[in-house]
């Protein structure tokens, strides 16, 4: 499971030295349509990405493309990758973009020179994952970091289900968090979790962590948010936990019952956690505090309506790039995503039925991997006549 | 037991608890610790009486919606794709679900 730190963090001089294969990239959009298809598009809030990200697809990744050609002249995959906390938002990056590169009319050679940054990013970030999840792991710590976590950690070992409860809480309290600030597209910005780590025969280390939880330039109100940075540690037995390539989690057993030890940090600090009750109740109170700010914080969302809720989409999107724009000497709030703003304002969400799962899934995924595919010039402007011919002709017939 | 409907279970587990119908913010504060909170669909501001349920059930939504990720954090069963289920589960009624098998059950 594990490769060597120095293998892992190796420092290349130059972008693009181990380009895309075309077998990494068919697994990528074999795990893209996946990812796509496990998802209920009409539980997305606050409308489904795809209906909306096309609108201004191509200012998008025309200016995500300049970025990219200032910045690979001058920085390593390692420096760039170091902007990001996790690798959910590269990640992330480079299969939303596969929409925009479409919606762009982008040239084959910059498609290709889009996909293969992102994917020198990722490599760079992530111990495994050449093939974005191809194994359904997100491993970003080398063996030896992880060695030191067990270590250092005061470790609360699980003797009733009073912490697992409330761990639990703080975990659900802080995705819903996660989704108040960044909605439900763009929350990994916000929460994104590592392993699983094998440490012994039956026992799995997983790491859970929520950054970027003060976006005051969005949320001025996140100013008097309490915590900066929370993350809590467990160790699972006789359990499997997978992540997907939209940083979705699952546990294939009950994640109270099955815990075995838990270290709460927040903000560097740990937080003793242990099974008394006075540890218990400080943990509740954090618990509520938490659960009470991001249920507020989802109604303010909610508040907003829609031509707001698009506004704040087009800025989530943005701020996730904050550092990597500055980089390139652009701002993530200027002109160009001031555009951006003005191109969606007043404008509905579209409909296309590209994402009506009740057509065979074979013929979706088809469909869905030639638009997808930047080998292909397969612009979004031609998805409507492709859609006709791949899947919708044959709706039933499967 | 009885088999009322099966939707599909997205978080491990078993849990019995009464039904709690939530269709606006006003039935929030029906929910009691140990309920089972029914819905179309969870949002976040549900994030309090999600905490106090022992299991979540949503008409809508698959293994990636919100109730979903949070029931699985929560180790609390969730069914999810139940068709109906704010109109076919009665309130107050004791019901058994499984996040296993997205079986949900009455007491004959």
């Amino acid at each position: 499971m594990f490769v060597e730190q120095q293998e892992m963090f190796k420092r290349r001089n130059k972008m693009n030295d181990n380009p895309i294969t075309d077998e990494e990239l068919d697994k990528l959009l074999e795990i893209y349509c996946e990812g796509i298809y496990d998802m209920d598009p009409k539980t997305a809030l606050p409308f489904w990405d795809y209906d909306f990200g096309p609108l201004f697809g191509d200012l998008w990744i025309k200016r995500m493309i300049k970025a990219i050609k200032i910045i690979k002249t001058q920085f390593s995959p390692k420096e760039v990758a170091k902007l990001f906390n996790g690798i959910a938002v590269p990640r992330k990056e480079l299969i939303y973009s596969l929409v925009d590169l479409k919606v762009g009319d982008i040239n084959k050679e910059d498609r290709k020179e889009f996909v293969n940054f992102w994917w020198d990013i990722i490599r760079e970030k992530c111990a495994n994952d050449d093939y974005l999840c191809e194994n359904k792991t997100n491993l970003i710590h080398s063996k030896e970091e992880i060695k030191e976590l067990m270590k250092k950690l005061n470790w609360n070992e699980h003797k009733d289900k009073k912490i697992g409860k409330e761990m639990g809480k703080i975990s659900m309290s802080l995705n819903s968090l996660s989704y108040g600030l960044y909605s439900d597209i763009f929350a990994h910005n916000c929460f994104e979790n590592f392993g699983p780590y094998k440490i012994s025969g039956n026992e799995i280390f997983v790491v859970k962590t929520w950054t970027n939880l003060q976006p005051v330039e969005i949320w001025p109100e996140t100013k008097d948010f309490k915590f900066k940075d929370i993350k809590i540690y467990c160790i699972y037995k006789d359990m499997d936990y997978t992540v997907d390539i939209y940083n979705h989690q699952w546990y294939s057993a009950n994640t109270v019952d099955n815990l075995v030890k838990v270290a709460l940090v927040i903000d560097g600090k740990e937080i003793l956690v242990a099974n008394d009750e006075d540890n218990i109740e400080k943990l509740r109170e954090i618990t509520k505090y938490l659960a009470e700010f991001a249920v507020e914080q989802f109604h303010k969302y909610k508040k907003e309506g829609f031509e707001k809720n698009k506004a704040l989409w087009v800025m989530q999107r943005s701020y996730q790039f904050k550092e990597f724009f500055r980089l390139a000497g652009l701002e993530w709030n200027g002109p160009e995503m001031q555009e951006m703003l003005t191109r969606v304002k007043d404008k509905p969400v579209l409909n296309n039925p590209y994402w009506d799962f009740s057509y065979p899934k074979e013929r979706l995924f088809r469909f869905w991997k030639k638009c997808f595919d930047p080998r292909l010039d397969t612009y979004f402007s031609k998805w409507e006549e492709l859609f006709e011919k791949e899947v919708k002709t044959k709706k039933g017939v499967d | 037991m009885r088999i009322i409907k099966k939707g599909k279970g997205v978080s491990q587990g078993q849990a019995t608890g009464k039904v709690k119908i939530i269709k606006n913010f006003e039935d929030f504060s029906k929910v009691q610790e140990g309920d089972v909170l029914v819905t179309k669909m969870t949002d976040p501001t549900m994030t309090v009486i999600m905490g106090k349920a022992n299991a979540i059930i949503t008409e809508t939504g698959g293994m990636a919606c919100h109730a979903a990720i949070v029931a699985r954090e929560l180790g609390i069963p969730c069914v999810v794709a139940f068709e109906s289920a704010t109109e076919t589960l009665k309130e107050g009624s004791t019901i058994h679900v499984c996040g296993t098998t997205g079986n949900v059950q009455k007491e004959e």
